[in-house]
């Protein structure tokens, strides 16, 4: 988010800042999915955790990053025939069940 | 003479004991005696309740004698793996973070084998927070299998299955979320049984993946795995996933035989990428029980490349979920592999959480289909040999592959749909290492798994070996 966004009026921030966390976090999830098998530099790891901060908190700590990330594109990679199930009209398996 | 008693089933153990020729409190010394030896080289107890066992032990043992006999487990000593909350008794599931928690309550299924006379021997290692597959434990020490002790014993049950392996304790209770009573039963070639979701309350066990999460027995023998489901299962009002539906007889059917069954062998996924030892194992299996009169129907199912993701999505999602308070207060207190995944469970998106737990539905669809043509399936427990401690690659086939992909693939679709499945052990590799095979059937329908289990294991029984503990090597530091 830059200074320009951050310092306008505290009512014209929020809605501009949750499009621009939004536009940063599908980019974050954009690069995932594009680069699903290729090895992260430690700067473009720390890039997408930190900015998916709004959203997903703190990024983990630099040490972390790259499992992180290396793990989370794993499984956005192998997510391929989930993401091409047509599911139609089925419900989640997983009711809330009112009492 | 006092070695063979803890290799004896429940069901030899159980007549011993109704009948006085053993007591409650000879039987427990004899485990405390042989925990006490190879506790120190195996690491499958966190902790040994020696001492309320004994006086459990002889409270039993009164009662055995003034005829008030409560049933096949009365006397019994049996472990637990540490997630279940036990009285009194530090339960940390393996972590540093619940290092020092004493509940004040007892899981239901604790409870359960309580008030069926069982003896509480101690709480078992575990993978940190059952989130793993080799027990490789950075808080306790790793967990040694007894065939190997070079290597893992498998996981998340691993200190529980080594345990019933090693006769340490004469069958303990498990957890299951994507094979954790199957993997390290088929690796320390004990009975574990996935029973159907729902089937025994989860109420007092600290959950993974709650919508995935399973308990159920490990044990040397089916029946006895019968015995123990027996006494676990029933509805719970602590667990509203507990189903209400009162569990049938489970020894009733179980020595009826297999003649005129239909046992299904995928021609899909289940032997793909499989260690060429593993799959003549299970297909001499197979054989062996169309032999025993069943018949033998190849099916396929659908959608099962699908189920990697599923788990990966519902799992990562849930567990970091239930574990947000103490990342956000202690991470550096979890031990890195559990850490990364907690961490990970962050950038997963809902709209893929979401999908994942329809496409379950549609998965429960693909295997009520394939069982249309046949009672239950057929197929490996795992498709590669459990690794060194420490390494984390083995060889499925010819893939190598990351022992949590490989450990996980045959086991988490019955996880994802919920059906009962078993790992029974089907004989040796070259190497002196156990293979298990997996029986699968239909939700609720454990009388039939159980059933083709013991037709199988029956026969194979006297052809396998109890684990030769004079070769396990001095305590490791």
């Amino acid at each position: 988010m830059n200074a320009s966004v951050r310092n306008q009026g505290r009512a014209a921030v929020q809605p501009v800042s949750r499009r621009t966390c939004l536009n940063l976090g599908g980019m974050a999830i954009g690069l995932l999915l594009s680069s699903a098998k290729s090895l992260y530099g430690q700067e473009a790891s720390v890039q997408i955790t930190s900015c998916m901060t709004p959203l997903a908190g703190p990024a983990p700590p630099a040490a972390w990053n790259d499992s992180v990330t290396g793990l989370v594109s794993v499984i956005v990679d192998y997510s391929k025939p989930l993401r091409e199930l047509d599911l139609g009209e089925i419900e989640p398996a997983v009711h809330f069940i009112a009492r | 003479m006092a070695d063979l008693l803890v290799y004896e089933p429940n069901r030899v153990l159980g007549r011993l004991l109704k009948t006085r020729k053993v007591s409650p409190v000879e039987l427990l010394d004899q485990f405390l005696e042989r925990i006490d030896r190879l506790n120190p080289g195996l690491n499958a107890y966190i902790t040994v309740t020696a001492e309320s066992a004994k006086r459990a032990a002889r409270v039993f043992e009164k009662e055995i004698m003034q005829g008030r006999y409560r049933g096949p487990l009365h006397g019994i000593p049996v472990s637990v793996k540490d997630m279940f909350a036990t009285r009194g008794v530090r339960t940390t599931a393996g972590s540093k973070i619940l290092s020092e928690w004493v509940p004040d309550f007892d899981a239901t299924a604790v409870h359960r084998l309580q008030r069926a006379g069982a003896v509480l021997l101690g709480k078992t290692n575990m993978h940190e927070f059952a989130y793993g597959v080799t027990n490789d434990n950075p808080h306790y020490g790793p967990v040694r299998n007894p065939w190997d002790t070079k290597r893992v014993p498998g996981g998340s049950s691993g200190g529980s299955a080594a345990a019933v392996a090693a006769g340490m304790c004469a069958a303990s209770l498990g957890s299951d979320t994507g094979g954790s009573i199957r993997i390290p039963s088929a690796c320390c070639g004990t009975v574990g049984l996935k029973p159907t979701y729902g089937r025994v309350s989860r109420y007092g066990a600290i959950p993974l993946s709650w919508t995935l999460d399973h308990v159920g027995p490990i044990a040397r023998s089916v029946e006895d795995a019968a015995i123990l489901l027996q006494a676990l299962a029933g509805p719970d009002a602590n667990d509203s996933t507990a189903s209400a539906t009162l569990p049938p007889d489970y020894g009733k059917d179980l020595e009826k035989g297999i003649a005129g069954m239909c046992i299904g062998v995928p021609e899909n996924y289940f032997f793909e990428h499989v260690d060429p030892e593993i799959e003549r194992a299970v297909r001499s299996a197979s054989s062996e029980l169309e032999r025993l009169g069943a018949r033998l129907v190849p099916v396929r199912v659908a959608h099962l490349e699908s189920c990697a993701a599923m788990e990966a999505h519902i799992t990562l999602a849930e567990a970091t979920s239930y574990h947000e308070p103490h990342m956000r207060a202690r991470a550096y207190d979890y031990g890195d592999r559990v850490r990364v995944n907690l961490e990970a469970g962050r950038y997963l998106l809902a709209t893929d959480y979401v999908k994942s737990q329809r496409a379950r539905s549609l998965l429960q669809q693909a295997f009520a289909d394939a069982f249309k043509k046949t009672d239950v399936l057929l197929t490996p427990v795992l498709p590669a040999f459990p690794p060194v401690i420490g390494e984390v690659y083995v060889q499925s086939g010819a893939m190598r592959e990351h022992v949590v992909d490989a450990f996980l693939r045959f086991n988490i679709p019955f996880n994802l749909t919920g059906l009962p499945a078993i790992s029974v052990p089907c004989g040796f590799s070259s190497a002196g290492l156990p293979i298990g095979i997996q029986i699968a059937g239909m939700a609720f329908d454990e009388a039939t798994v159980l059933r083709v289990a013991y037709a199988y294991h029956a026969t194979i029984s006297p052809h396998l070996r109890p684990v030769d503990v004079a070769s396990f090597p001095s305590p490791v530091r």
